[in-house]
């Protein structure tokens, strides 16, 4: 196989490091990324370990293809076992890091222990040591990238780090690389500081050797054209993901003030959109490693104490995030922003339980003498999110509850009332996009069976709102699947289809966005085998590739039964999801919510289709068809 | 064999209901477009140059569920 990087075993507590090969019928089995980060925690990892204990890892996988030619390979996932949910943790992130990762030799890097006195590690052409970084402790996420680079005086070094955050365990501490990439859920950037783990620090020179060079550049050539010619990459290079939020506020797909409404609450929406960004703050485009998109704007901060700041977003996220309880226009948005990104902190699960607490508010079940004076009242939002950030980077004061996330904040409210746990929403512990998904079954099922919680990258199948004729739907799920959204009909199949298909994007490290999640004319399992033949010299069918996203997606939720007891139980959207109907919306939306007779019967097909049981486990027979009752190879 | 495709989207300005899935084409640099089936108003915006939903023209059909059909 052309591409030989390795796997380094670090121990923080002895300081040791082991380097491995990675036998090729891992390849075959789990690619790269993901996938690869998915076999290594279920081996490496002590089964029960505290996630906030030296027995948890962590660990940096870039992708399979990541660094190479393929389009958009940039892509790097941390792992662990998660703090914010005691299942398994994954954030990925883009950038430069993983490529930079590859070209010094290593695919995958794994933490074990922990270190006494901060610390940071230099990965370079084949070479792993560890620093001091007691200078670093307390440093925000910029400066960190900033003074690494310069004591190594080198600035072609990538960074991934943690800020405030991640250093005061709270569990929305996550990893970051450039001004906005971010490992971002699930907690990660705490696990690095239960390990006094400030940074990796990354730099090579030694270049990729392609299993057929000439077919890979002219593939990839072709690939680019393609994906450059489709409506949805060129909506991204002008809007970024961003591009989605006007329709979906036009049609009453948002929820504003914890899911009470659908309808913008805030003042006027056209201080939202994207247009009115660009019109007051974008200074131009940037892209990740390998990317002719180039979807990430960047932004000068105007005013506050950071004025003068350049930052790099919004995503759709921001909106539907920052603007979900009531930053109703782009100045404070990006501020908080920007502010949560230096902090390193995740705003997706972070802004779910806030707004989950500003509702308990405004019930009266949580008051001024609980969150320690602060007014969490809708009006109050600009100002409490800076101190909000603050202190749950901190870890002080009501940011010390919020700091536990979900489970913990429920657990620590709940003695005020027993409604607790319906407001602040969540599936496994992870807070959810700010976007409705009771109307669409598949949207629903898709963020409760996630196995990193409540997540809309797992598996949303954003196809199911383009209205695409049944044939092409058939032709693609291989079985009947209705092309109204708000159908239950092949859902099912639909969301197992997608699962499996981005378990094998985060394997091979490409942009998920410039995937079939975006648009059937996108790149897809098609396409892929093709990369692996051309760039990594491997031979996969569809059919195959496709079981290797079963194989690491099943090894996912065989991970969450074993460190977390997931059942069935666990794959249910928030109650809010079956009881209440949606006040406003378009024809389509309005009234809806999810039914649970339906979705129950929805949820049998799903656990077929995977081969596990009415449980939600994968039963032996499905683990050995897969392989994964084989003896650990690494 | 190298055998990936490329085909031209010359769909710019086509652009699908919100309300009722219709496809609508929108005239070059309209900033407003009504549904010719639902009759669902858009404020429309022109992002290198292809049409998007800019929102909602009137607000108030967001309240309306007698659309759908």
């Amino acid at each position: 196989m052309a591409l030989k990087g390795k796997v380094a075993i670090i121990d923080l507590s002895k300081g040791e490091v082991t380097k491995k090969s990675i036998p090729e019928k891992l390849r075959h089995l789990f690619l790269g990324g993901r996938g690869m980060a998915a076999y290594l925690l279920y081996h490496h990892l002590k089964p029960g370990a505290d996630p906030f204990g030296p027995d948890n890892v962590l660990m940096a996988n870039a992708g399979l293809l990541t660094g190479t030619v393929a389009p958009a390979a940039s892509r790097t996932q941390m792992t662990g076992k998660s703090p914010e949910t005691g299942a398994i943790g994954r954030g990925n992130m883009g950038g430069f890091f993983g490529a930079e990762l590859k070209f010094a030799g290593f695919e995958h890097l794994v933490f074990k222990g922990a270190s006494k006195k901060p610390v940071y590690a230099y990965v370079h052409d084949g070479e792993i040591e560890i620093r001091d970084a007691s200078h670093l402790w307390g440093r925000d996420t910029i400066e960190t990238q900033k003074i690494i680079k310069e004591e190594l005086g080198d600035k072609e070094v990538q960074v991934a780090c943690i800020g405030i955050a991640g250093e005061n365990m709270s569990v929305f501490g996550n990893i970051r690389t450039g001004l906005k990439n971010a490992a971002g859920r699930t907690g990660t950037g705490c696990i690095a500081g239960s390990k006094k783990l400030k940074a990796i620090a990354v730099r090579g020179t030694q270049g990729l050797s392609l299993a057929h060079p000439k077919e890979a550049l002219e593939y990839s050539k072709k690939a680019i054209d393609k994906i450059m010619m489709t409506k949805v990459a060129k909506a991204m290079t002008v809007d970024g993901t961003s591009y989605i939020w006007n329709v979906t506020n036009a049609s009453g797909l948002l929820e504003w003030m914890n899911g009470q409404t659908n309808k913008f609450p805030f003042g006027d929406w056209h201080n939202m959109t994207i247009e009115k960004f660009h019109d007051e703050f974008n200074v131009g485009m940037v892209g990740c490693f390998g990317c002719t998109v180039h979807c990430r704007h960047q932004f000068r901060l105007k005013e506050g104490p950071l004025a003068g700041e350049l930052g790099e977003g919004p995503e759709y996220n921001t909106q539907t995030a920052m603007g979900s309880f009531g930053l109703n226009n782009w100045g404070d948005m990006l501020y908080n922003w920007h502010l949560a990104n230096i902090y390193g902190i995740d705003t997706t699960g972070w802004c779910n339980l806030v707004r989950g607490c500003m509702e308990l508010y405004q019930r009266g079940i949580i008051n001024k003498e609980i969150t320690g004076g602060l007014d969490l009242s809708w009006e109050n939002a600009q100002e409490i999110t800076p101190i909000l950030l603050e202190l749950t980077a901190k870890n002080e004061g009501f940011g010390a509850i919020l700091a536990k996330g979900h489970l913990g904040a429920i657990k620590e409210l709940s003695k005020y009332s027993d409604q607790v746990g319906y407001y602040i929403m969540h599936c496994k512990g992870l807070g959810k996009l700010g976007n409705v998904d009771r109307v669409q079954p598949s949207f629903s099922l898709g963020i409760a069976t996630s196995t990193r919680g409540a997540d809309h990258l797992t598996s949303r199948p954003a196809l199911d709102h383009y209205h695409l004729p049944e044939d092409v739907l058939e032709k693609l799920y291989g079985g009947r699947v209705s092309s109204d959204y708000r159908s239950y009909e092949g859902k099912a199949r639909m969301v197992r289809w997608h699962e499996n298909t981005y378990a094998v994007v985060d394997a091979l490290g490409t942009c998920k966005f410039q995937t079939v999640f975006f648009s059937p004319n996108l790149p897809s399992l098609n396409e892929w085998v093709h990369y692996l033949r051309y760039i990594a010299g491997l031979e996969f069918t569809v059919d195959e590739l496709f079981e290797v996203g079963e194989r690491i997606y099943t090894l996912e939720k065989m991970i969450n039964h074993r460190e977390a007891g997931h059942t069935r139980k666990d794959d249910y959207p928030p109650e809010r999801s079956f009881k209440e109907g949606l006040p406003y919306g378009l024809g389509p939306v309005k009234g809806k919510h999810i039914e649970r007779k339906k979705y129950d019967k929805m949820l049998d097909e799903y656990y077929a289709l995977h081969g596990w049981d009415n449980n939600g486990v994968p039963t032996p027979e499905t683990l050995k068809h897969l392989e994964l009752d084989m003896e650990p190879l690494i | 064999m190298v055998t990936l495709s490329t085909r031209k989207q010359p769909r710019d300005r086509l652009l699908r209901c919100l309300n009722c899935f219709t496809r609508m084409d929108i005239p070059l640099k309209a900033e407003f477009y009504t549904c010719p089936k639902c009759g669902t108003k858009y404020e429309i915006a022109w992002r290198a140059g292809q049409a998007k939903i800019l929102g909602l023209a009137d607000n108030s059909s967001i309240e309306e569920d007698s659309k759908w059909h």
